[in-house]
């Protein structure tokens, strides 16, 4: 094979071969979008300054591919009742490494964050809400707040809650819910969050705003007084849920929503779709993909679906969208029995995607159930696991890291 | 003369000229068509055989080209589904699934080469397969993997590859 190396036979010498670096950005992005999920997007992007530069540079290539994939649910953090320690399910997706390379690297442990007194039997951390990669805890015990996002292990500890939240309070205080406010991934200042906890007094709503920016919490006045005076009861308002820009909450009774915008802070109020008065056990309320407030019942096997839409006037209204019949669906993908799966509930609706259990409440808790996702848009069901239910379950997507968005390393 | 097909010649960039049936090559590229189009008027009345110029695609690359070309636009060739490449998965049951599947089993230098050609020549459904392929070649691999698998060179400074390190140390 040497003898003719020195003089080689030398026709026009080959066009040298182009490489992936020689590929324009348009080209480049074309390639990366056919990445099949954004933990793939993100090491790929991750290996040289041109690649992440041309992410980084196109919020469109961005916005094409959340339009193209679906949202990264890397698994549910799950909140058991009574003292026991949050735990985690993942999402497996077979053939995609990537994303289980995610799934490894969440601390779901939660080992980066401290506990008070070395009670290392019961930390006391629960997990309020799951937003933008990070974590809401609230400790039980001793009421400290923590904002922690197990996928990079950044821990943001908040100050508990002033007791002067319940300052004049009439009837009886109840305390609320607490929730984690997040810029969205295109956001310049992705690093801020709110806190907001809310609680509510015989007749009236209140909030408490906490800013990492400030990092003190501001208390706002009481509401006005709530439409209908609550005829009994002083646990007047259910647990209330972050939809796209607005916290809400069903009142127990009455046919409506307390809703606050998140970034006014102003408290409104919305009817509710005919006959879910009282009906809270039955419905979700959460967002379809492009934004919009939607209602999802499940009533046995059937979803009824509302979207709140404007009509002729350009006044909001519920619209039914869909009734759903899944029994035949579900019964296929889970090869069981309605007398094994019993009916469907919904647990959360995330960007047009229904999140649901075949768990009934008055079931043996010691049984596994099914865990769902069903598409609104697509109509798609997909099996998400089989297992035993334990306490409120929250989904865990992925974030866009900042560095694939923000602007804080220099091409 | 009628009943025979017309025929075009491409020259390559490296000067090889490659001959095709115009009808097909007309109904795979827009960039080709075009410049048919172009020639139109001039041609109708020599018996001439014309020779396209494309300056940006060598031979070896041509050459694969046209044969994916024949193979998928050809009048008899078989009927597909309306393609689209970006959700098809390999295996489906698209009777060209296993001609694609070993027409973009080659090395990454020819591949990328295929994608810039499919660009230029504006041939959607091979610009479509190379561009998965390359993708495919992309994932499921650590971040030097995919350096080490396409020969990138890592050119961030140490403190940028701490931030970055930082916020995704699970891609690393």
């Amino acid at each position: 094979m040497t003898a003719h190396s020195e003089h080689p036979p030398s026709p026009a010498e080959p066009p040298a071969p182009t490489t992936i670096r020689d590929l324009s950005d348009d080209l480049l992005r074309e390639i990366l979008l056919r990445l099949p999920s954004l933990p793939s997007l993100v090491r790929a992007a991750l290996t040289c300054r041109a690649f992440l530069a041309a992410v980084r540079s196109s919020p469109a290539f961005r916005l094409r591919f959340r339009a193209l994939h679906s949202p990264p649910l890397l698994g549910f953090f799950f909140d058991p009742d009574g003292n026991e320690n949050p735990t985690f399910t993942p999402i497996r997706r077979g053939s995609d490494r990537d994303h289980a390379a995610a799934v490894r690297g969440l601390d779901v442990f939660l080992t980066r964050v401290p506990h008070q007194d070395d009670d290392d039997v019961f930390p006391g951390w629960q997990v309020m809400e799951c937003r933008g990669g990070c974590l809401l805890l609230l400790n039980w015990k001793t009421k400290q707040l923590a904002a922690y996002n197990p996928l990079t292990g950044a821990l943001d500890l908040v100050p508990k809650l002033p007791d002067e939240i319940s300052k004049g309070h009439r009837g009886k205080f109840i305390s609320g819910d607490f929730f984690l406010v997040v810029p969205d991934d295109e956001a310049p200042d992705r690093r801020s969050f709110r806190v907001i906890a809310s609680c509510h007094d015989k007749s009236r709503v209140r909030i408490a705003v906490f800013s990492s920016a400030t990092r003190k919490w501001q208390i706002l006045p009481w509401s006005e007084p709530v439409p209908t005076q609550p005829a009994s009861g002083k646990y007047w308002l259910l647990s209330g849920k972050q939809v796209n820009g607005f916290l809400c909450w069903s009142h127990h009774k009455n046919a409506y929503k307390v809703l606050l915008d998140t970034a006014t802070l102003q408290f409104s109020f919305i009817d509710l779709p005919d006959g879910l008065s009282g009906q809270g056990h039955l419905y979700r309320t959460g967002d379809t993909k492009d934004g919009k407030l939607c209602i999802v019942a499940a009533i046995d096997f059937t979803l009824f679906v509302w979207f709140r839409t404007p009509d002729a006037d350009g006044v909001d209204k519920w619209v039914l969208q869909n009734v759903l019949q899944l029994e035949e669906e579900v019964l296929e993908a889970t090869e069981g029995s309605l007398d094994e799966l019993e009916q469907l509930k919904v647990f959360a609706i995330r960007d047009g995607i229904v999140y649901m259990t075949t768990f009934e409440t008055f079931r043996d808790a010691t049984l596994p159930c099914w865990y769902l996702s069903f598409c609104l848009e697509t109509r798609k069901l997909e099996k998400l696991f089989y297992v035993k239910a334990d306490g409120h379950a929250h989904p865990y997507f992925m974030p866009w890291p900042t560095s694939l968005v923000g602007n804080n390393l220099s091409p | 003369m009628a009943s025979e097909k017309k025929v075009v010649f491409l020259r390559s960039s490296d000067g090889e000229a490659f001959e095709v049936s115009e009808e097909v090559i007309s109904a795979a590229s827009v960039t080709i068509k075009g410049m048919i189009d172009e020639e139109s008027p001039s041609r109708a009345d020599t018996a001439a055989t014309t020779t396209l110029a494309i300056p940006n695609v060598t031979a070896a690359t041509l050459s694969r080209v046209l044969h994916y070309v024949n193979k998928h636009f050809d009048a008899a060739a078989v009927v597909g589904r309306p393609d689209d490449y970006i959700f098809c998965a390999p295996g489906d049951e698209h009777p060209l699934a296993r001609f694609d599947d070993d027409f973009v089993d080659v090395d990454n230098d020819t591949l990328i080469d295929l994608v810039h050609a499919a660009e230029y020549l504006h041939i959607k459904k091979l610009f479509d397969l190379t561009c998965k392929a390359v993708a495919d070649k992309l994932k499921g691999r650590t971040i030097d993997q995919i350096r080490e698998t396409f020969g990138i060179v890592n050119d961030y400074t140490v403190e940028e590859e701490v931030e970055v390190y930082r916020e995704n140390s699970w891609a690393f």
